[in-house]
């Protein structure tokens, strides 16, 4: 397929595997930060293939798995409710909160309805005035412009019947509280392409020349990892601290100007709590005060509602980079996508999952 | 076509462009797809183009360039 298979060449990517063999001294410990690119790794065996050159440390790049238990309750409360219509994106209804997960919620009468996209829910609200539309705003920088579209819209339209359960999360607090933590053995970090088209990476280069670690943005196939791992064992290795970009044809350093224009307009930065990670300082967005109406927390009054996290579950130290899903006693006994016990298990991003759908049966039989 | 998800950007190629009620949008094909996207903060944007959105909004212009 056009445009896909440029970048799964098998041959390019044998090149590339040893072209990083050759070049690396010692098996350099980096994380990629995104879920989509940890599936793609586990995926294609990348980082077996890389196995003594690169280890690859699976980052809390999934917004599905890093939202908070309490956010999930709020929702569950909201949806209940008789007004209701709820709306989310798919990989968000089997989520599970601390007793049940959206998906229950409808099944037992609850209106959740899934949508591609946070203009189809605001289309609903105009659609039934008599009802209260909420879309459940979950997301890292990628998911935010949309997300602040459909607010700045519906104000713009002076739609009362909408609303937005926020929960986002920003990836640059987060590599800083990663590297904050004095056991980190993160050498460098292949930064989160789709994040990087939105925001650039100017933020990065800051984070770059504290901690002294170099990054590279990269992408979601195969080759892009395969060459964005090159060009950050090439910085490596000459210890150079940089920000490099590989995903030239979708991210430039500015990021798209307009996106964060909306999203700067709507949205301000927020203390956030991860989900098995706990609370980072400015690390998440909530709605500007002049947008407050807007927040289905004040709306419903649910932003009290607040949960503790399940001991089982070491869903916070894998996305940490801490530990691998295999190194859960529950990985695929009592944790699977059937029956998750954690977010990351559930989540098309979540590297529970990529364990689970591409590297169980290896790990039986091993 | 790209399932209902959070995060994933998803590439499509503008089939055509209009203007309704002050705002952008354009016809995407995904995959054999038709999907109907918001063009509003990719306004450098024409018929033809790659584009990724997220949300049915687009986000940027996908270059052919490869590094």
């Amino acid at each position: 397929m056009k445009y896909v298979d440029e970048y799964r060449d098998p041959r390019l990517a044998r090149e590339l595997v040893r072209y990083i063999r050759r070049r690396s001294t010692r098996p350099w410990p980096v994380m990629e930060i995104c879920g989509g690119q940890t599936h793609t790794l586990i995926r294609y065996g990348i980082d077996q293939l890389l196995e003594g050159a690169v280890t690859l440390i699976h980052g809390p790049g999934c917004p599905v798995c890093v939202t908070p238990l309490e956010k999930i309750d709020r929702a569950l409360a909201i949806a209940r409710r008789q007004e209701v219509i709820f709306t989310t994106f798919g990989d968000m209804m089997r989520v599970p909160g601390s007793e049940t997960d959206l998906l229950s919620a409808k099944a037992r009468g609850a209106d959740v309805r899934m949508v591609y996209s946070p203009l189809d829910a605001l289309e609903l609200a105009r659609k039934h005035p008599e009802r209260q539309v909420v879309f459940f705003a979950v997301g890292f920088e990628t998911t935010a412009p949309a997300n602040a579209m459909a607010v700045w819209m519906a104000h713009q339209e002076g739609v009362k019947n909408f609303s937005v359960l926020v929960s986002h999360v920003l990836v640059p607090p987060a590599i800083q509280a990663l590297m904050e933590d004095p056991e980190t053995e993160i050498k460098g970090f292949i930064a989160p392409g789709h994040v990087c088209t939105v925001m650039g990476y100017q933020e990065y280069e800051t984070l770059a020349q504290s901690y002294r670690i170099p990054f590279v943005v990269a992408g979601f196939e195969p080759l892009d990892l395969l060459q964005g791992l090159a060009m950050l064992v090439d910085l490596l290795e000459e210890g150079r601290v940089e920000v490099q970009n590989q995903y030239t044809r979708s991210v430039c350093r500015e990021g798209n100007p307009h996106a964060r224009a909306i999203v700067e307009e709507v949205f301000e930065v927020a203390d956030m709590t991860w989900r098995g990670i706990g609370p980072i300082p400015k690390s998440g967005l909530c709605l500007r005060e002049r947008y407050r109406t807007f927040d289905a927390e004040f709306r419903f009054e649910v932003a009290t509602i607040s949960r503790e996290e399940s001991s089982v579950c070491i869903a916070g130290e894998i996305l940490q980079g801490k530990k691998k899903p295999v190194d859960c006693p529950a990985f695929g006994r009592e944790c699977s996508p059937e029956h998750p016990l954690g977010a990351p298990m559930v989540s098309s991003e979540g590297a529970c999952a990529a364990y689970y759908a591409f590297r169980r049966l290896q790990e039986a039989e091993a | 076509m790209n399932p209902s998800r959070s995060e994933q950007l998803v590439e499509g190629v503008l089939q055509q462009i209009w203007q309704q009620g002050g705002h952008a949008y354009g016809e995407v094909s995904v995959g054999g797809a038709r999907v109907v996207v918001l063009l509003d903060l990719v306004p450098e944007v024409s018929e033809g183009d790659r584009i990724f959105f997220q949300g049915k909004v687009a986000l940027s212009r996908v270059s052919d360039e490869i590094r």
